[in-house]
């Protein structure tokens, strides 16, 4: 095939251990009897951006939440296969699931600051880590509102209630919330899709920032966003992965017909 | 008549005598309400008013002759003819009686200004003119002189009771304790102290004979005499003469009475403090006990607790809970609480006062957890809701974050919750603020001598037996027909019962708005 432009971008079914942040095997999920995940193999490339698309309903928040076991909330949720992180299964029973989720931190698709103030919301992570010292809960709660562009304007009103926020602003409250407990994996579910279009540029912004820092994976039905901001695409239809390769490959020239319908909108 | 109707009519008109009719049976309940509440208010207010004095002349029913009296008066009933209803002193019945007397015979009617209303300390009451002071000379009566033997007599009373208190009880205390030790009847200790017990006896006779030169000389609308000892006198007030602002002065005293003293004359006057102060001791104490059983077991259910059969089993029992006759409650809290509990515990702890019972009776205690258990359905439901209203998203974002399923709920969900679960407080305490029937068999009292609290170590008396404003209630409703005072104090405490669940609900219901407003979710 013709090579219509350079690019740096790395295969990736030929990451290297060291290149991977996520590394999905063979992993099957039902709830109750319905199978969600079929067979999922895939390696998420450290530092990057990848992207999850496809319909509704494919799994593809399924499959995000299964980095972070926050299926485990619901009843009747079973699956097999491995997911490794930093080269441990954490479907294995040893895994702390508390101390997983403090690595692997996760922004939902509608904003829920909880209904404390500004600074308690960003604190409550390291506050059930038990840090207890007023400084360096200051420290790390400035640093995170920082990194998530938030600092600026709440640093007046720090001790309101986070519910005087705007959405987007919501939004970047959620992402310092998970930030400040300097995660390697931020797990975003839709976090752009209850946000206006200039919010939304302002959170793509702020995902490209934080990629040199973190390993970003994001759900997302907007093709433009996933193929503007992400380096890497996976395609999923009906708890299958379709395709995944480099997000230029993927929207330019997709291997399968069901991925290139699905771009071009021809589905349903 | 349903196809009457709806052959007659059209659809508009059909659905428009439904509104008409669902607004009709509306307003009636509201009429209802108004009208308990009204009775209440009024009735209960009556209590507290001071009511003139009036001069009556009529002619008696009974012998035919003509009476003059001095009397309160209210209506009886209006048709077919007026009657009046009189509570009145005279020679043969001075602390009141009642009579009906019919608007035809009565002469005449003018208000009484110089008659006075003489309440006596144990809430008896007399309408009469007074006439002489005696201090110990006789004068005649002046508000000021009044004011002036009672100043003296009050002086007196304290001297004699100083005496009791601190010599003669020192005295019993002592040849309580020469019994204990078995000490000779005629040792010289003994016959010391019996010279000085007889010492302040006779110091206590001649006070009390000086105090007993101290009276009052009334006068009945007849012209009949009558004498009182001032030391019986608590209050003498010209009902008749007093300004509308003066009334407003006698009735925030007779309040304040009411809420501070003990009751008198069988529940029929008096105050209802110690009732009043156990009915907020036990709701105080229930809530205690019942918030924390029922918000864990809400928090299982909801939160832990598998989704199977067994626990929609459990759901419903305590749904039905519910609905169970609180008398059922009752029986269970003496057959359960008092006795094989309460029993146990003396067998444990308080053998050496054995056969008498500590907490193998009815007290405040077993009261209060009885009522426990019977509002628990109330508030692990109230709760359940609360708890099930916590978005799905807000605990995703604190599992999110690293948090166990114990730090979530503790630090979100029962914030969030906490609203519902005030409402099942609320509930709670309304319905335990109101209960009667269990009451009476787990340990509220007609009359109780000691408040569950006192100075004495352990201070807080879980093993007594309390006084409850419904208990008084009831006991006065049924017991005091005949009593001229017991009815309006009835209704005076069910307006106090009433505006004590209202108060406890204003209070239950700022503090869950303020909590809604603190935790505001969306």
């Amino acid at each position: 095939m013709l090579k219509l432009f350079e690019h740096d971008k790395l295969n990736v079914h030929e990451l290297s251990d060291a290149q991977t942040a996520i590394d999905v095997r063979d992993l099957n999920l039902w709830f109750d009897t319905k199978h969600v995940l079929h067979d999922i193999s895939m390696r998420i490339p450290k530092h990057c951006i990848t992207s999850l698309i496809g319909q509704s309903g494919c799994g593809k928040s399924t499959l995000i939440s299964s980095f972070n076991r926050l299926n485990d909330l619901h009843q009747g949720c079973r699956y097999t296969g491995e997911v490794n992180i930093d080269g441990h299964d954490i479907n294995s029973k040893k895994q702390n699931v508390s101390q997983l989720r403090t690595r692997v931190g996760m922004v939902f698709q509608r904003p829920n600051p909880f209904p404390l103030s500004i600074y308690e919301n960003v604190c409550y992570g390291l506050r059930l880590q038990g840090v207890r010292t007023r400084r360096a809960l200051d420290d790390a709660v400035e640093q995170a509102l920082k990194d998530a562009a938030l600092w600026d304007e709440v640093k007046d009103r720090l001790f309101e209630s986070a519910h005087i926020l705007s959405g987007g602003q919501q939004q970047r409250l959620v992402f310092a919330r998970a930030l400040a407990l300097k995660p390697e994996i931020l797990l975003l579910d839709e976090p752009t899709s209850a946000l206006d279009p200039l919010t939304t540029l302002f959170i793509e912004e702020l995902m490209a920032q934080l990629k040199s820092r973190c390993t970003i994976v994001i759900v997302t039905h907007n093709m433009q966003q996933a193929a503007r901001v992400s380096d890497y695409t996976a395609f999923l239809h009906q708890g299958q992965l379709i395709e995944y390769s480099d997000s230029d490959t993927l929207f330019t020239m997709p291997d399968k017909k069901q991925t290139e319908d699905y771009i071009t909108g021809r589905y349903g | 008549m349903v196809e009457f109707l709806r052959n007659m009519t059209t659809a508009a008109q059909r659905q428009s005598y439904a509104i008409s009719l669902s607004a009709f049976l509306c307003s009636m309940l509201l009429l209802v309400m108004i009208s308990i509440l009204m009775l209440i208010v009024v009735r209960g207010a009556a209590y507290f008013w001071p009511e003139p004095i009036e001069q009556l002349v009529y002619t008696s029913a009974e012998s035919g002759e003509q009476k003059q009296v001095y009397a309160q008066t209210s209506l009886h009933q209006t048709a077919p003819h007026k009657v009046w209803q009189l509570q009145y002193s005279d020679a043969r019945f001075p602390f009141g009686n009642k009579a009906l007397v019919n608007a035809d015979v009565l002469k005449s009617r003018r208000n009484a200004a110089d008659a006075a209303s003489v309440r006596l300390h144990d809430g008896r009451q007399l309408f009469a003119r007074p006439l002489t002071v005696t201090m110990p000379q006789s004068h005649p009566f002046s508000a000021e002189r009044f004011a002036k033997a009672q100043q003296h007599e009050l002086a007196l009373s304290q001297q004699i009771e100083q005496i009791r208190v601190q010599e003669l009880a020192a005295i019993h205390i002592k040849l309580a304790e020469y019994d204990r030790r078995n000490v000779e009847k005629e040792a010289p200790a003994r016959e010391k102290l019996r010279a000085q017990f007889a010492h302040w006896h006779k110091k206590i006779l001649a006070l009390e004979e000086e105090r007993n030169a101290y009276t009052l000389q009334v006068a009945f609308a007849n012209q009949q005499r009558y004498t009182l000892p001032l030391a019986d006198i608590a209050s003498l007030e010209f009902v008749s003469r007093l300004s509308w602002m003066e009334k407003w002065g006698v009735a925030f005293d007779n309040i304040a009475v009411f809420l501070t003293e003990s009751p008198k004359q069988a529940n029929t006057a008096g105050g209802v403090f110690p009732a009043l102060f156990g009915t907020v001791l036990m709701v105080f104490l229930m809530t205690i006990i019942v918030t924390p059983f029922g918000v864990l077991a809400a928090v299982y259910l909801s939160e832990y607790a598998p989704d199977n059969g067994f626990t929609a089993a459990i759901r419903i029992s305590v749904s039905n809970m519910a609905g169970v006759p609180s008398i059922v409650y009752g029986v269970f809290g003496l057959g359960f609480f008092v006795y094989t509990l309460g029993g146990n515990l003396d067998a444990l702890f308080f053998t050496e006062q054995l056969p008498a019972p500590t907490f193998g009776t009815p007290g405040v205690f077993w009261a209060a957890l009885t009522m426990a258990i019977l509002t628990l359905p109330v508030v692990i439901v109230a709760t359940e809701e609360g708890l099930q209203r916590v978005p799905d998203g807000l605990k995703a974002g604190s599992y999110a974050l690293g948090a166990t399923k114990a730090e979530t709920i503790m630090r979100t969900i029962l914030p969030i919750a906490s609203p519902g679960i005030m409402t099942g407080v609320i509930l709670a305490i309304a319905r335990a603020a109101g209960e009667v029937a269990p009451l009476m068999l787990v340990g509220a009292v007609k009359f109780a001598p000691n408040l569950p609290v006192d100075g004495e170590f352990p201070y807080l008396h879980l093993e007594r037996q309390f006084m409850h404003l419904g208990v008084l209630i009831y006991d006065g409703a049924f017991h005091s027909q005949t009593d001229a005072k017991g009815a309006p104090m009835m209704f005076a405490a069910c307006l106090l019962l009433l505006a004590v669940v209202f108060v406890l609900n204003i209070v239950a219901v700022i503090l869950r708005t303020r909590l809604r407003k603190r935790y505001l979710v969306g």
